[in-house]
């Protein structure tokens, strides 16, 4: 006996119509597999093992009983162009299979207790403000790293080895904890900002979306973030790009972004703003922008399951006790930082680094 | 002026010290390749492998943010006096320097006008308030040699005993090792201690 309903959230998962995914299994065909999707119709073992195979799980998968839809828990996506459903249906199962495991290893650990509540009536610089304090950050330095803030904050941050053009990241509360998926490929600056915007959303809004939501998450975004007070005296006299890529690698967010920052605090004025974002697309920086931001992964999944499966962590146990394929596990781990991958610890005051004893000459 | 130590620009530089030493043997491997490809010898002309070198190492660089070239017109130019990667508020000019040299001598003199005037930390324009610093490198056989030199150049030009330094030091691919603290307060619900704890 399986659920169907995990046989849909693999096929959705992967992409895959029914009839693509009937296709690919010699005599099954689409209306068996819609049949099969509705627990109307039981399927034998040997087309249980296929479609497992196929999805990249073991059979017994689809024998446990399906999480909550992520769907149900009013999850906020910004995209950047439109949104396909089916790419949109993608990310909501992806993050629904890699939730899942997360909660099954969070049992065996102690939990990190939730230091955010909402400020639903708050303005998004307040909310901002609050989310700096509450993140163990001054309130005009810039953040040497956001996601492992947040995961020591108790937001549960999940990375998804899914990818598309329209989409960074998107967040939801789900019985009272917040979660903010992360998809691949984003480059760094442009994945801090998303994730900033997200929790935005986790804070600023209810589980409606309003019209103002966007404007508002990016609003607090760019206050967590380069908090006006602070942005304002770190602008170079005289603002060129030059000056803002090397801003840029201080603050971890775009020129862009730093430009819009600099008209705000009346560093430049209108026809200097035009200027610079007219010589940004001259030199192809709308495409690539030059300046280092590293890409934040998060560390919470990885370090359950080093906790629960020793150092490494070993990831044939991992996948059996997930009924994930071992390829799937390595996956989704691979989106999860390792110790060595952990960002960077701040940057000190010059009397508060660690001494290396300068060469002999 | 703002005055960098040795100690604060190794941590600033520190999220950046692995990609440079990657980009850096990615161009020595480049080049070693492009040698063996058309039967070069580097011997022959070692100042051509090592503009091979710095050409693909621009290109790794480039890619993740950290090179930037010299606009000159409507051309962005490869900077001709080495690699030049702005971050943190430090400018870095990495060179090699001159086959053969050691000790101080490895820090390769200001020959132009433009490099005397980053050697004497004069900024460039929309860059006030930033530290130039020189960062050298050398290869063993085609091998990126650890570390490289770090040094703040405060002036000089083309004679050696007119080099002043702030201060130099080596820039290690160890260093990379400081990172942020891990999620600590996860913990098991139970921790098992050695055997004989079992037991009792």
């Amino acid at each position: 006996m399986i659920y169907g309903e995990r046989l849909r959230q693999m096929r959705e998962l992967h992409r895959l119509t029914q009839s693509d995914l009937a296709g690919q299994v010699v005599g099954l065909t689409q209306p068996r597999l819609s049949r099969v999707e509705k627990d109307l119709a039981v399927p034998d073992e040997e087309l249980v093992e296929a479609l497992a195979a196929l999805t990249g799980v073991r059979s017994e998968f689809f024998t446990r009983e399906p999480s909550p839809d992520l769907q149900g828990h009013s999850p906020q996506f910004r995209s950047r162009t439109r949104l396909t459903s089916t790419a949109k249906a993608a990310a909501l199962q992806w993050a629904r299979l890699v939730a899942e495991e997360y909660e099954r290893l969070r049992a065996t650990a102690a939990r990190l207790p939730l230091r955010l509540a909402p400020q639903l009536g708050a303005t998004p610089a307040e909310a901002a403000g609050y989310a700096r304090c509450q993140l163990g950050f001054s309130a005009d330095d810039p953040l040497p790293y956001l996601i492992l803030a947040l995961e020591r904050a108790g937001v549960t941050v999940l990375g998804l080895p899914y990818s598309i053009d329209a989409l960074d990241a998107f967040c939801a509360w789900r019985d009272g904890d917040p979660v903010i998926a992360i998809l691949a490929g984003a480059p760094g600056d442009r994945l801090r900002f998303s994730v900033a915007h997200e929790l935005g959303h986790l804070l600023l809004h209810a589980t409606r979306t309003l019209d103002s939501a966007e404007r508002e998450a990016d609003l607090f975004a760019a206050e967590l973030l380069t908090p006006l007070d602070a942005i304002g005296p770190a602008m170079p006299p005289t603002v060129t790009l030059r000056g803002l890529t090397m801003l840029k690698s201080s603050w971890g967010v775009s020129v862009k972004s730093l430009i819009r920052r600099a008209r705000e605090v009346g560093a430049i004025d209108q026809q200097r703003s035009t200027s610079l974002y007219r010589q940004m697309s001259a030199r192809g920086w709308n495409r690539v922008e030059p300046g280092y931001v590293p890409v934040e992964k998060p560390r919470a999944f990885r370090k359950l399951a080093e906790l629960a499966y020793g150092p490494g962590p070993n990831v044939q146990r991992l996948a059996a006790d997930a009924g994930w394929s071992e390829s799937l596990a390595l996956a989704v781990l691979d989106r999860h930082a390792t110790a060595d991958e952990l960002p960077f610890e701040a940057v000190g005051r010059a009397d508060n680094v660690v001494p290396f004893r300068p060469r002999q000459s | 002026m703002r005055v960098v130590s040795y100690q604060h620009a190794v941590r600033l530089l520190q999220p950046v010290i692995e990609p440079i030493f990657a980009a850096l043997q990615h161009g020595l491997d480049e080049a070693a390749a492009e040698h063996v490809r058309r039967g070069f010898e580097r011997a022959t002309d070692p100042w051509y492998f090592l503009h091979s070198a710095r050409r693909s190492a621009f290109q790794r660089l480039a890619a993740d943010g950290l090179a930037e070239t010299v606009d000159d017109g409507d051309r962005s130019l490869l900077n001709l006096s080495g690699l030049l990667v702005r971050h943190h508020g430090l400018t870095v000019r990495i060179l090699r320097p001159d086959p053969g040299a050691g000790g101080r001598a490895q820090i390769p003199l200001p020959a132009t006008g433009a490099l005397q005037a980053f050697y004497h930390q004069q900024p460039l324009p929309g860059l006030e308030g930033t530290d130039n610093l020189v960062l050298t490198w050398t290869d063993d056989l085609g091998v990126l040699t650890d570390p490289l030199t770090l040094a703040r150049p405060v002036g000089g030009d083309s004679r050696r005993e007119s080099l002043l330094l702030d201060w130099d030091g080596p820039l290690s691919r160890s260093m990379v090792r400081l990172r942020a603290r891990d999620l600590d307060e996860l913990q098991p619900d139970h921790h098992y201690g050695s055997l004989a704890d079992q037991a009792g």
